[in-house]
């Protein structure tokens, strides 16, 4: 784990007094909670925490400190701050100086944490009671009383070394912590309920200590009354602790902007946060990329596709000092942007057209869904209200039939071949784990099966949450289109395309029909003998006649035939199909028996072991509200009070989440890099406070995407250059570039990739919404898929790869190969690899030649057949730049080698569905048609400049 | 590093603070963070990989295992559907006493169903007297090469969550194949090949499709490629009719030409070199593929003894001499599926169908590796999703009784590297149901086969979702009853 912030620290050096730091009047008694554990927890914890810790010290609490380390021993001296190892090392007296790797800390901080181990043996009057209950009663006890008896009868198994079942009995906090099996050893207060008694006592099975001879009554008597005389700890739940919540689970409050020495350099507070950590660290900011790079940045972050020549040309040109702001403002207005961001989305909610599973049964309805999001994105929707669409749209009245369209959230799941009450528990499994992780960040999934394991989330929360969707159901229901869904297609086109469809099918059904009766007719006419000779049937008596297996029978013609046949006439598989086109959605609703309905926690997750009944309610760390809401005459569905709850102000992880979510799609990574994982086991994230600023305002501005959108894209980070003069030294000191101090590459996302070729070529179609189209795909691939469609017309083909079929069962080679999002899981992060079969799907495939025939065609239109033209437009249609001399001279070259001949008109029969023989025609006839310029526009795709950005 | 078996969620080595060793590099190339940084760089070179092809950032690069590897490679042999374990290497005599009869049970539906006795007879071969069905007579020969693992069992009884869980632990579509966790782990020998290599039946879809040589959670680049049957092996392999491979290679030094002065733009970006050297690979691998899948070129003795010149045996024989083509150049994982094992009905003549078909091929390979010293260090690995039942309903009346299926049962046989061979594993009850004695888990079959290609199950690990995820998920452990 990475050395956490180092924020108060540095804001001592600034000389600026913060809320995090605060040092206690003079006279006045340190206070280890409030003074002296924040220094810890920003400075040593991500090294010495419990899990794994460093050295073996533990600096959580006072106990473990006592207890120390391995190397120096107790970490602290009580009474002499001086001799006490942990000052030592942070002054460097010990080597290495502490904390390692990082800058040390400021003076002030270290006396006064030497100050608190002088004031440490006299009793502490400003300790909390829980603090001076721990110090005087039960641990002096324990360690009189109840410690021999567990090192004698216990340690030899849980020990440090070996912790059996992950439990170890060494002090009060190990018990406390326990172990996988049961949890807390101890319950405070409550010994019947510890299980370190209840296994001593053998309630519980395997007794302790096993295979050893049980404890005298005396002793687990007296180890009870200890645990009776502790005092239960504050809050709810099994693993919430007493202390103060930590990041992220505290309240999102507003953070001061903190004072930089650089204020040229900031543009907005982004930019202060930024520059204020990079200081600290000795760390310049790079300078800004050229204006150039800066709209090709603006052009694919915000609506995925490249500027036109004639855009980066008008921009060049624009001196005024909001030209850049304005091309922000201009591309947030463009729909083009709710097609780029709504796919981030949808990578989230694992987005698919099909079912999933071996048979992947389609979705034909799923589009509908896909077009909200992107209609929300594009007007800037408030991101509670989006929220509130997706868990419980049908129960907020107001949200009309927008709100059931959202509901495709639900109706998302990964339907899994599986056995009886199996299915439902997968699809419930699926919803509360994608909810958990969606907008709260969290891995709640870990907490189906035992209590979360570094995050806390007991299971008994997980069954509560859960209990919110106990009563639900997903059908398909009946939603009338809206003329708000369909700017530019008319659902009465599709009638016609419907209509054209069913004609084109009875069609083929009355010739499949023919076909059929020629191959039964045949069939029927020939026997053999089934199972070969040596083989005595001893089953029936007599031997038995079976049919001549048909497809001995038939040539391979006929067996092509009839595999198009059974293709052509399947239900879905055609794009003009008119289960694609009807007025329906995926829309959940409550069982009517939701009053009754009961949810059971289950053990290790299985349905069939039932343990006790929980009501629905929230996350107990987060929530104050420990017995959830009442349902007691509840009007509406469950799920609205989990989706107010969840799209509260007052919920920290909401609002924190979407933040670093759109910091990802920006920048390329998060600001905290698990962003479905805020958990102790995530990435963590040195930038707590720019989350919670951005968070805040996220929230102040109504919950508003492009206000996030404006603040990132016009600050300076995100301006960076990826070159840094001095990026060599800065290395040392970051070299993972978690200060943000140059940007990191950006490889475009396959949509991306596939939307500028066509853009480029000329041939992208910019039709939005509706149904999806089927791509051309290979034959076989499909089959190994178990799945088979036929392609949709060209035009359709070109359009937007959003709008492309998501099949979870056969991902096209090209978005396969180029990380495009899994489909089975929420996917967080899109993968950036560099591997060989993307030179197949970019360099070899047929959509590429296609399109880079497409492209020569253009070339010639537009500047006719003078190579230095059509190189110096190529250039400026791929990258809008002219070529450099060197580049010039090459392609000259190369095309004067490769003399291009005039062009072939492309002559594709466009029909409602594509022919994939009239395709492959017209490609074989077609390739040698513009030569070498094809293949010279062949190349600028391929090139590094095309798909990564500057 | 403390590790304790029951701990189930932190049960990983972590040499780093948060990623496996293996995974941090991913994690770099995850989140596309500079691989030019001075640590990364000096890992990479440690690794040895650098220098091994050139390739800056290939994952794929031969990987040092966490012990010495018996098995280099591994064969899997997967016979879809599910062969019946008491048709094939576990004889179950009391059968045939009951064969006809109703089955007697306490509970559960009133369909009626009856035993089923094996239409098979079992002998006894090789030095140490394994008793294999009659449908495998050249497999018989090889007794002494294969250990059998008569009580093994599973977690599903549907063909595709069963499948699923075969191949990558998990009912449930998104882990890791277990083909993409060895080449996670270790890497590939021939960078001019795929290090997971499918082989499918031509006859059809395996169940579930390609979610079970998927790289599941991990990156893209460890999943398995399937080798198309017709056409090009793989998609887009070869570029359009017509490009000549001189004018491929024209096209290729243009671009690398133009993409050169780029390099300096983003001096932090690893993958600009490595797209020039995938364009050189790719082309590479447009004679190196199908130079691996000519067979051409065996001779007459080898087509011979794989079934080549019989047509029943031809398709699987093929697959068969393929696979060892391909581990011999340096292949990590290759899995060859065999559909048609389902015999819910007439199990008389669909598996004595399937032992005409993959008998000869798959003696044939276990003798070819053994006469090429390639036995040594090649894993072979056979079996199907679950086991069969002993009885079956009444309604196979056209055709003649089969099973259903079963997961309680199974079997599986392991042979090559690291294999005692002659060896038989568990025991089940008498009439084949359920396992009684040395049972293992389909996670222990794959753990035990991690251990043999030198990776530990409970170290090869990937952090995802918030947890450190492996092969086995929180089970496995050795069938040490099989190992040399």
């Amino acid at each position: 784990m990475k050395i956490k912030i180092v924020w108060n620290a540095m804001a001592v050096i600034a000389g600026v007094f913060t809320m995090l730091v605060r040092l206690p009047a003079a006279g006045s008694r340190v206070d280890f909670k409030k003074d002296i554990q924040p220094i810890f927890e920003s400075n040593c914890i991500g090294c010495h925490a419990v899990q794994m810790p460093e050295g073996g010290l533990v600096m959580e609490s006072l106990d473990s400190l006592l207890k120390g380390g391995k190397k120096q021993g107790p970490a602290i001296v009580p009474g002499s701050g001086q001799k006490s190892p942990l000052v030592r090392s942070l002054t460097g007296e010990i080597q290495p100086r502490m904390p390692l790797g990082s800058q040390p800390l400021p003076k002030k901080e270290i006396a006064l944490i030497a100050k608190w181990i002088d004031e440490l043996s006299q009793p502490e009057s400003g300790t909390s009671a829980k603090e001076t209950a721990r110090q005087s009663g039960p641990v002096h006890r324990f360690d009189t009383e109840i410690k021999p008896i567990l090192e004698q009868n216990c340690l030899s198994c849980h020990n440090a070394e070996k912790g059996k079942g992950g439990l170890v009995v060494q002090d009060i906090d190990s018990l406390l912590r326990g172990g996988a099996h049961d949890g807390p050893s101890v319950v405070a207060g409550q010994s019947e309920k510890s299980p370190l008694v209840q296994r001593l006592r053998g309630v519980k099975e395997p007794r302790m200590p096993m295979n050893g001879k049980p404890l005298s009554e005396e002793q687990i008597e007296r180890i009870a009354k200890w645990i009776n005389e502790m005092e239960p700890p504050a809050g709810v739940g099994a693993v919430a602790s007493a202390k103060k919540p930590a990041w992220p689970w505290a309240p999102v409050t507003e953070v001061a902007i903190p004072q930089v020495k650089r204020q040229d350099w900031v543009r907005n507070p982004i930019d202060a946060f930024v520059l204020a950590q990079q200081e600290h660290k000795q760390l310049q900011p790079a300078p800004s990329a050229s204006k150039r790079s800066l709209l090709r940045r603006l052009y694919f972050d915000l609506v995925g596709l490249p500027p036109t020549p004639e855009d980066m040309e008008r921009f060049l040109r624009d001196d005024s000092p909001d030209a850049y702001g304005r091309e922000v403002e201009k591309l947030l207005a463009d729909p083009r942007y709710g097609e780029r961001w709504g796919r981030h989305w949808l990578d989230l909610v694992r987005y698919s057209d099909t079912r999933g599973g071996a048979i992947d049964y389609p979705r034909p309805h799923m589009w509908r869904y896909r077009d909200y999001v992107i209609r929300a994105f594009n007007q800037d929707r408030p991101y509670d209200r989006f929220v509130k669409e997706q868990i419980a749209g049908d129960a907020f009245r107001a949200y009309g039939d927008e709100g059931k369209i959202g509901l495709g959230f639900l109706g998302q799941w990964v339907a899994v071949e599986a056995e009886g009450e199996q299915v439902r528990r997968d699809y419930v499994v699926d919803v509360v784990n994608t909810t958990g992780s969606v907008f709260l960040g969290l891995t709640l999934g870990c907490a189906g099966c035992h209590n979360h394991k570094y995050d806390p989330i007991p299971t008994k929360d997980y069954y509560r949450i859960e209990a919110f969707f106990s009563p639900m159901t997903v059908d398909l229901q009946d939603v009338a289109f809206h003329q708000y869904e369909m700017p530019r297609l008319q659902p009465e086109q599709w009638k016609k395309a419907a209509k054209d469809w069913e004609q084109v099918l009875a069609e083929r059904k009355k010739l499949a029909a023919e076909f059929e009766e020629k191959i039964k007719k045949q069939k029927t006419e020939h026997y053999m003998l089934w199972a070969p000779q040596d083989l005595k049937d001893w089953s029936d008596s007599g031997q038995r006649k079976l049919p001549f297996p048909a497809d001995t029978l038939l040539t391979q013609q006929d067996k092509d035939r009839r595999k198009l046949i059974n293709r052509q006439t399947a239900r879905f598989a055609n794009p003009n199909s008119p289960d694609y086109y009807l007025p329906k959605a995926y829309v959940v609703s409550d069982s009517e028996l939701q009053n009754t309905v009961a949810t059971y926690v289950l053990t290790g997750g299985n349905y069939k072991l039932r343990s006790e009944e929980v009501k629905p309610g929230f996350l107990s760390a987060i929530s104050s509200d420990p017995e959830g809401p009442s349902l007691d005459g509840l009007v509406g569905s469950r799920r609205q009070l989990l989706a107010n709850w969840i799209a509260s102000r007052d919920n920290p992880l909401t609002a924190r989440v979407m933040v670093n979510r759109i910091w990802q799609y920006h920048l390329g990574e998060g600001l905290v890099a698990t962003p479905s994982d805020f958990g102790k086991n995530g990435a963590g994230t040195v930038h707590q406070e720019l989350i919670d600023w951005m968070a805040w305002r996220f929230m102040e501005s109504g919950w508003s995407l492009k206000e996030i959108h404006r603040l990132i894209l016009n600050s300076n980070v995100y301006q960076q250059s990826m070159k840094h003069p001095k990026a060599k030294e800065q290395e040392l000191v970051d070299s993972d570039n978690r200060y943000l101090w140059v940007r990191d590459p950006v490889r475009l996302e396959v949509e991306s990739i596939r939307d500028s070729v066509l853009a480029v070529s000329g041939q992208l179609n910019p039709l939005m919404g509706g149904p999806p189209f089927f791509p051309e795909a290979d034959d076989e691939q499909m089959e190994r898929g178990s799945t088979w469609w036929e392609p949709s017309s060209r035009t359709q083909q070109n359009r937007r790869t959003v709008y492309m079929l998501q099949i979870r069962s056969f991902q096209l080679p090209m978005v396969k190969v180029f990380d495009g999002a899994n489909m089975d899981e929420s996917c967080v992060v899109r993968g950036v690899t560099s591997v060989t079969p993307q030179v197949f799907a970019l360099f070899n495939s047929k959509f590429s030649h296609d399109q880079s025939r497409e492209m020569a065609n253009r070339l010639i239109a537009e500047v006719g057949h003078s190579p230095e033209r059509q190189i110096e437009r190529a250039f400026q249609l791929a990258f809008q730049r002219p070529p450099t001399a060197v580049e010039k001279e090459k392609s000259l070259a190369y095309l004067s080698r490769n003399p291009s001949r005039p062009p072939v008109e492309l002559s594709l029969k466009e029909t409602p569905y594509a022919q994939a023989s009239d395709a492959q025609a017209a490609h074989g006839q077609a390739s040698g048609s513009v030569g070498a310029l094809a293949d010279f526009c062949l190349i600028l795709l391929n090139m590094n400049e095309f798909i990564f950005l500057e | 590093m403390r590790k304790n078996e029951f701990e189930f969620c932190s049960n990983v080595e972590r040499p780093d603070p948060r990623l496996g060793e293996l995974g941090r590099r991913d994690f770099l190339f995850r989140f596309g963070k500079g691989l030019g940084s001075m640590a990364l760089t000096s890992l990479l070179h440690t690794d040895g990989w650098l220098q091994a092809n050139g390739i800056q950032g290939d994952p794929l690069a031969p990987k040092v295992p966490h012990f010495p590897a018996k098995a280099k490679s591994c064969i899997f042999l997967f016979m879809s559907g599910a062969p019946g374990q008491m048709d094939t290497f576990d004889p179950k005599p009391k059968l045939a006493e009951l064969h006809g009869k109703p089955i007697v049970r306490k509970y559960g539906s009133l369909e009626k169903r009856i035993y089923v006795a094996s239409p098979f007879k079992f002998a006894r071969h090789g030095k140490c007297g394994m008793e294999i069905s009659e449908i495998f007579p050249h497999l018989a020969t090889c007794a002494d090469d294969i250990a059998v693992v008569r009580a093994m069992h599973t977690s599903s009884e549907a063909h595709t969550t069963a499948t699923f869980f075969m191949n990558t632990g998990a009912a449930i579509p998104g882990s890791p194949s277990m083909g993409a966790w060895a080449a996670y782990g270790l890497g590939t020998e021939n960078g001019n090949l795929p290090a997971f290599v499918v082989l499918p039946d031509i006859r059809g879809g395996v169940f579930g499709g390609a979610i079970n040589w998927a790289s599941g959670y991990l990156p893209a680049y460890y999943q398995g490629t399937l080798f198309n049957s017709v056409g090009d092996p793989i998609v887009d392999l070869q570029p359009p009719a017509g490009v000549t491979p001189e004018r491929q290679q024209k096209n290729i030094s243009l671009l690398n030409e133009l993409n050169e002065p780029y390099l300096d733009a983003q001096p932090r970006n690893p993958h600009l070199l490595a797209r020039m050297k995938n364009y050189e690979l790719a082309f590479r691998m447009q004679t190196a593929v199908p130079d691996s899948l000519d067979m051409s070129k065996e001779p007459e003795s080898i087509r011979e003894l794989y079934g080549l010149n019989n047509k029943m045996t031809e398709p699987m024989g093929k697959r068969c001499l393929m696979a060892r083509r391909l581990v011999e150049r340096g292949v990590r994982f290759v899995q060859i599926y065999c559909q048609g094992w389902d015999s819910h009905e007439n199990i008389a003549g669909e598996h004595k169908k399937r032992g005409l078909e993959t008998d000869k091929p798959i003696a044939g390979l276990l003798k070819d590796l053994k006469q090429r010293g390639l036995l040594d260090e090649t894993l072979v690995a056979w079996g199907g999703e679950f086991g069969r039942t002993a009885d079956n309903t009444m309604d196979f009346f056209r055709t003649g009784p089969g099973r259903d299926h079963n997961k309680d049962a199974m079997v599986v046989w392991l042979a090559g590297a690291g294999i005692k061979g002659g060896t038989v594993v568990g025991e089940t009850d008498e009439l084949g149901i359920k396992c009684v004695e040395n049972v293992y888990h389909t996670h222990d079959l794959h753990a035990t086969m991690l251990h043999l290609m030198g990776l530990d199950h409970l170290r090869l690990t990937y952090y995802h979702s918030g947890r450190f995820k492996r092969l086995t998920n929180i089970a496995g452990g050795l069938i040490k009853e099989v190992l040399v």
